[in-house]
C-alpha cells in the first residue's frame, strides 16, 4: 500500500532522508520510530505530497506521490505532529468544511460527519468551538477529520504526543478500531511502548536511513538477542540454578533476587524443558515468565542517538 | 586611573544596566534578524527616490534652461530636498515605530514567555521601556542616515539649523508616541497587523479628521475657540500640525499659528507618551496573568467572555452551526462576517465607519460653500482609501499567513483542492469582506465629485462628473486587483501576517508613488499627447492607464502566488 524506492530529501547540505526503501502492506499498522531529527516527519510529508523528494520515488496505493498528487490526497488522511485548528469554527463546521474540501456532496456531508463524530466519540461536542476542546479531544477531532473522506491510508505523525494517559489509551483504542476497518496506518511516535502494543510492523530510522524494518519478533535475531525467561521457585533456589545450568539449551543462568533469569542459546527456547526439569527434581515452581524484547531496548540498541 | 574611570563610566551608563535585560535581549535579537537589514536597505532606497524626485521636480523639467538659471535655483532645490527628507522621515519613522512595536507584547504572549518574565525580578516598566527604547534606537539609526545630507544642504544654504533640529525633535517625539501607542495596543490585540491598522486609523481619526473638523469649524466661526487659538492648540497637540507649522515657520515663512512653540509640543508629546507607557505597564501584568491562566488568554485575545460561556453551555445547540455553502475556502473566510469578530476587527470597522460619517459632514459643509471646505474632503478621502486598501491587503495576505501561523496550512494542502481553487477562494473572500467599505468609499467619492463640480460652475459638470466617476471606478478596480494579487503573493512567500501585510502595503504605496509620480512612463506619453493634440480625453486616459498597469501587475503576482503555493509551506 505504501512504498518508497531510494527516497532521498536534501535541504542544502543536510540529508534529511537518505535512500529510504520502505514497504507497508495493506491493512497493517506500521510504527515509524526514530530519534528527533531522524527524518520521520520529512518522510511522512513527502508521502502526503507536502514536500517533493530530491531523489527516488514514493507510491501510495500504486500512485506516484510526485506525479499524481491530487489522486494521492484523496486516498490519504494526514495528521501532522502539531495539528492546527481553525479557532472560530465549531466542531461540526470544521468537519463539514473538510468534507466540502474533499468534494463530498452536500446531501451526504451530515451523515458522514455524524458517522466520524460517533466513531471518535465527539458527538456531545459537535456545537462547541474547536479551540474550546481539550488537547485529547482536539487530537480525536484530528482523527475525525482524517477519516472524513474515508481514506485507505492514514499517516499519523505522533498523534499521542502531549496527551495524558487516558487520552493516549483512547487514541490507541481508536487506532485498533480503524485497523479493524481495514485501514493501512503509518504512525510515528516517541512513546515506543504504545507502538509495541498496536503495531504489526515497525521501522526504525536514524540519520535518514532505515536501520530496521520488520516485526518486533524479527528484531531479536537481528540483534543477536537470546530468548529469556524468569523462573521463580518456592525454595531451594541454588538447586534450581544448578539443574538449569546443566541443560544443553541454556546459555546462561543467573539468580536475580527471588527470580532466576535463564537465557537460551541462539535459536532455542524451552519453557517446557525448564518446567519438566524442575518438577522432576521435586521443586515447587511458582512461575515461569518469558521476557519479551521491549521496543525501547531494541530502539536503544539499533540507534546510536545520532541526529542531524 | 584613566582605564578605571572609563570602565566605571561605561558600567554606570551601560544601557543594558540602565534599561534592564529586555533592552539588551532586544538589541541582540534584532541584530540577527534579516528583516532589519532589509528595512535599512529599503529605507535608504526610498529616501534616494524621494530626494531624486524632489530634485527632478525643481530642475529636471527645465533641462533646456541655461546653467546660470539652474545655479540660481539651487537654494530652492536645497529647501525642497530638505523638506522632502524631513517629511519623509517624519512619516516613515512613525510608521516603522508602529510596525516594529505592533507585535512586541503579543509575540511574547504567543511564545509563552511573558508569564515566565513575570516570574523573574524584571519589572513591568523594564519590559515596556526595554521594548520601546530598543526599537527607538533602531529608528534613530535610520534617522541618522540622512544627517550628513541635511548638514551639506544646510552649508549650501536655503534652510536654518533651527529647522533641521526642530524637525528631528518633532519627528523623534512623534515616533516615540506612535511606538508607545502601538505597544499599548499590542497588549490588547493578539495580531500585529490589527495593531498597525487600529493605530493608523486612530491617527487618521484623531489627528486627521477630528483636527481638520475643529479647524474648519473654527475658521467658519462656529467653534468654541477662535481660529488662532484652535490652530495653536492643534499645533501643540497634533504632531502633523506641529510639523506643518515648523515647515511654514522656518522653511516658507508663512502661515505660522499664533504662539506656537515646538519645544513645548515635544514636551507635551513626551508627557502623553509617559501616560501611554503607564497604561501599558498596567496592562502588561494583566496580559501575563491571562497567559498564565489559559482561560484569561482566551478572554483577552480570542473572544469576549460572554461568547465563551455560550460555547461551553450551548454545546448541543446545532442551530448555531452554519452549513457549508459554495466553495469551501470562500465559506471559511466569510465565516467571520464582513466586519470580523475580534476586538481589533470591530474597532477598526467602527473607526472607519466613524471616519466616513465625519467625511459626509465635511462634504455636506462643502456643499454649503463653507470656507476652506473645498480641498479637505478630497484629502481625507485619499487617506481613507489608503486605509481601505491596507485592510484589503490584510485580508488577502493575512488569509494565507494566518493559516501558516495557526499551522492549518499543511492540512489544507493535503485536501484535493487545487492551488488555483485555494488562491481564488482567498482572493474572492478578501474582496467580498471589503466590498462594503469600497462601496461606501465610492458613494462618498461620487458625492464629493458632484459637490465640487457643481461649485466649480462648469457648464458640462454632469458629463465631467460621470466621466470622473467611471475613471475612478476603473482606478479602484485596478488597485483592488493589484493589492489582492500582491497580497496573495506575499502571503505565500512570508511566514507572519505582520510581515506579509507590511510588504503588501509597502509595495502598494511604493508603486502608487512611482506610478503617480515622476517616474511614470505613461505620464510622458500622455503629456506628449496633450501638448501635440490638445485632446481633453487624455486627462481621463492617464488614471485608466495606471489602473490597467496596476491590474496587470496584480495579475502577475497572483499567478506567481498560485505557482509557489506549495513551496513555502513550513
Amino acid at each position: 500500500m505504501i512504498e518508497t524506492q531510494n527516497l532521498t530529501k536534501n535541504y542544502g547540505d543536510l540529508t534529511a532522508v537518505d535512500d529510504l526503501n520502505l514497504t507497508i502492506q495493506a491493512g497493517d499498522i506500521f510504527g515509524f520510530i526514530g530519534p528527533n531529527g531522524a527524518g520521520k516527519t520529512t518522510t511522512m510529508r513527502i508521502l502526503v505530497t507536502l514536500l517533493e523528494p530530491t531523489r527516488g520515488k514514493a507510491f501510495i496505493d500504486g500512485l506516484d506521490v510526485r506525479k499524481q498528487g491530487k489522486k494521492v490526497r484523496r486516498r490519504v488522511g494526514y495528521m501532522p505532529d502539531f495539528m492546527g485548528v481553525y479557532d472560530d469554527l465549531k466542531v461540526f463546521e470544521y468537519l463539514e468544511f473538510f468534507a466540502a474540501a474533499f468534494g463530498i456532496e452536500r446531501s451526504k456531508r451530515k451523515s458522514i460527519v455524524d458517522g466520524v463524530l460517533e466513531l471518535t466519540d465527539l458527538q456531545s461536542k459537535q456545537a462547541a468551538t474547536v479551540d474550546s476542546l481539550s488537547r485529547g479531544m482536539q487530537q480525536r477531532l484530528g482523527l475525525a477529520r482524517v477519516l472524513i473522506h474515508d481514506p485507505k491510508v492514514l499517516i499519523l505523525d505522533e498523534p499521542a504526543s502531549g496527551l495524558d494517559p487516558r487520552a493516549r489509551i483512547e487514541i490507541r483504542e481508536l487506532l485498533r478500531e480503524l485497523k479493524r476497518m481495514g485501514k493501512t496506518i503509518m504512525i510515528s511516535s516517541h512513546i515506543l511502548s504504545e507502538l509495541e502494543e498496536i503495531c504489526d510492523h515497525v521501522g526504525i530510522i536514524e540519520h535518514g536511513r532505515l536501520v530496521f524494518s520488520g516485526t518486533i519478533e524479527e528484531i531479536r535475531p537481528r540483534l543477536g538477542i537470546h530468548s529469556k525467561v524468569r523462573v521463580r521457585v518456592a525454595d531451594r533456589q541454588e538447586k534450581a540454578v544448578e539443574l538449569l545450568s546443566a541443560l544443553p539449551q541454556v546459555n546462561q543462568v543467573q539468580a536475580v533476587g527471588d527470580d532466576i533469569a535463564v537465557s537460551f542459546n541462539e535459536g532455542q527456547d524451552g519453557d517446557g524443558v525448564i518446567a519438566r526439569t524442575l518438577v522432576k527434581a521435586d521443586l515447587d515452581v511458582i512461575s515461569i515468565q518469558p521476557e519479551r524484547l521491549k521496543l525501547d531496548d531494541a530502539f536503544l540498541q539499533l540507534t546510536k542517538g545520532i541526529v542531524h | 586611573m584613566t582605564i578605571e574611570l572609563t570602565s566605571s563610566f561605561l558600567y554606570v551608563f551601560n544601557p543594558a544596566r540602565l534599561f534592564g535585560p529586555i533592552f539588551d535581549k532586544e538589541l541582540r535579537v534584532s541584530s540577527r534578524r534579516r528583516r532589519n537589514y532589509v528595512l535599512r536597505c529599503a529605507y535608504i532606497a526610498v529616501l534616494c527616490i524621494f530626494i531624486l524626485s524632489a530634485w527632478y521636480s525643481i530642475l529636471g523639467a527645465r533641462k533646456s534652461n541655461p546653467a546660470v538659471y539652474q545655479v540660481s535655483r539651487f537654494s530652492q532645490i536645497g529647501r525642497t530636498v530638505i523638506a522632502s527628507i524631513v517629511w519623509f522621515q517624519f512619516v516613515v519613522a512613525q510608521l516603522i515605530a508602529v510596525i516594529m512595536l505592533s507585535s512586541s507584547i503579543s509575540d511574547e504572549i504567543r511564545a509563552g514567555t511573558l508569564a515566565v518574565l513575570m516570574t523573574t525580578p524584571i519589572r513591568s516598566a523594564q519590559i515596556v521601556t526595554g521594548k520601546l527604547l530598543s526599537k527607538l534606537l533602531q529608528i534613530t539609526q535610520l534617522l541618522a542616515i540622512s544627517l550628513p545630507l541635511l548638514a551639506i544642504v544646510r552649508v549650501f544654504g536655503g534652510v536654518t539649523w533651527t529647522y533641521v533640529v526642530s524637525g528631528i525633535c518633532v519627528t523623534l517625539t512623534a515616533a516615540v508616541f506612535a511606538g508607545a501607542l502601538s505597544l499599548l495596543l499590542s497588549t490588547l490585540y493578539r495580531q500585529g497587523h490589527i495593531v498597525i491598522l487600529v493605530t493608523v486609523m486612530a491617527y487618521m481619526v484623531v489627528f486627521g479628521v477630528l483636527s481638520g473638523l475643529f479647524n474648519l469649524l473654527a475658521v467658519n466661526g462656529i467653534f468654541i475657540f477662535n481660529r488662532n487659538t484652535t490652530q495653536s492648540i492643534l499645533a501643540l497637540t497634533n504632531p502633523f500640525w506641529a510639523f506643518a507649522a515648523i515647515n511654514a515657520k522656518y522653511l516658507f515663512q508663512s502661515g505660522i499659528p499664533v504662539s506656537f512653540s515646538w519645544p513645548l509640543h515635544c514636551l507635551l508629546m513626551l508627557a502623553l507618551t509617559t501616560v501611554v507607557l503607564g497604561l501599558s505597564i498596567r496592562r502588561i501584568r494583566k496580559a501575563a496573568l491571562g497567559e498564565a491562566f489559559d482561560q484569561g488568554r482566551k478572554r483577552w485575545f480570542k473572544r469576549d467572555a460572554k461568547r465563551n460561556i455560550r460555547t461551553y453551555s450551548g454545546s448541543m445547540r446545532l442551530d448555531l452551526v452554519k452549513p457549508v455553502i459554495g466553495p469551501p475556502i470562500v465559506w471559511k473566510e466569510m465565516y467571520k462576517g464582513i466586519i470580523g469578530r475580534r476586538k481589533g476587527d470591530i474597532g477598526l470597522s467602527a473607526l472607519l465607519i466613524g471616519a466616513f460619517l465625519l467625511l459626509f459632514v465635511f462634504i455636506w459643509l462643502a456643499g454649503r460653500g463653507s470656507v476652506g471646505m473645498m480641498a479637505f474632503p478630497s484629502l481625507i478621502l485619499s487617506g481613507l482609501y489608503l486605509v481601505v486598501m491596507i485592510r484589503l491587503a490584510v485580508f488577502s495576505a493575512g488569509s494565507l499567513t494566518m493559516e501558516k501561523e495557526a499551522r492549518t496550512w499543511p492540512i489544507l494542502l493535503t485536501t484535493p483542492l487545487t492551488d488555483g481553487e485555494i488562491a481564488r477562494g482567498k482572493a474572492v473572500a478578501a474582496f467580498r469582506r471589503n466590498m462594503l467599505l469600497i462601496l461606501i468609499y465610492f458613494g462618498l467619492l461620487c458625492l464629493n465629485y458632484i459637490v465640487l463640480r457643481k461649485l466649480g460652475g462648469n457648464d458640462n459638470w454632469l458629463l465631467h462628473t460621470l466621466c470622473s466617476l467611471v475613471v475612478s471606478a476603473c482606478s479602484i478596480a485596478g488597485t483592488v486587483l493589484f493589492v489582492i494579487g500582491s497580497g496573495l503573493y506575499f502571503g505565500v512567500r512570508l511566514r507572519t501576517t505582520t510581515m506579509a501585510v507590511a510588504a503588501t502595503a509597502g509595495l502598494y504605496l511604493g508603486v502608487t508613488y512611482l506610478l503617480c509620480g515622476l517616474f511614470n512612463p505613461a505620464r510622458f506619453i500622455i503629456l506628449r499627447s496633450i501638448s501635440s493634440h490638445n485632446l481633453p480625453w487624455v486627462i481621463y486616459a492617464m488614471p485608466i492607464t495606471l489602473a490597467i498597469v496596476e491590474a496587470g501587475i496584480g495579475g502577475v503576482f497572483a499567478r506567481r502566488a498560485v505557482r509557489q503555493l506549495r513551496r513555502h509551506i513550513f
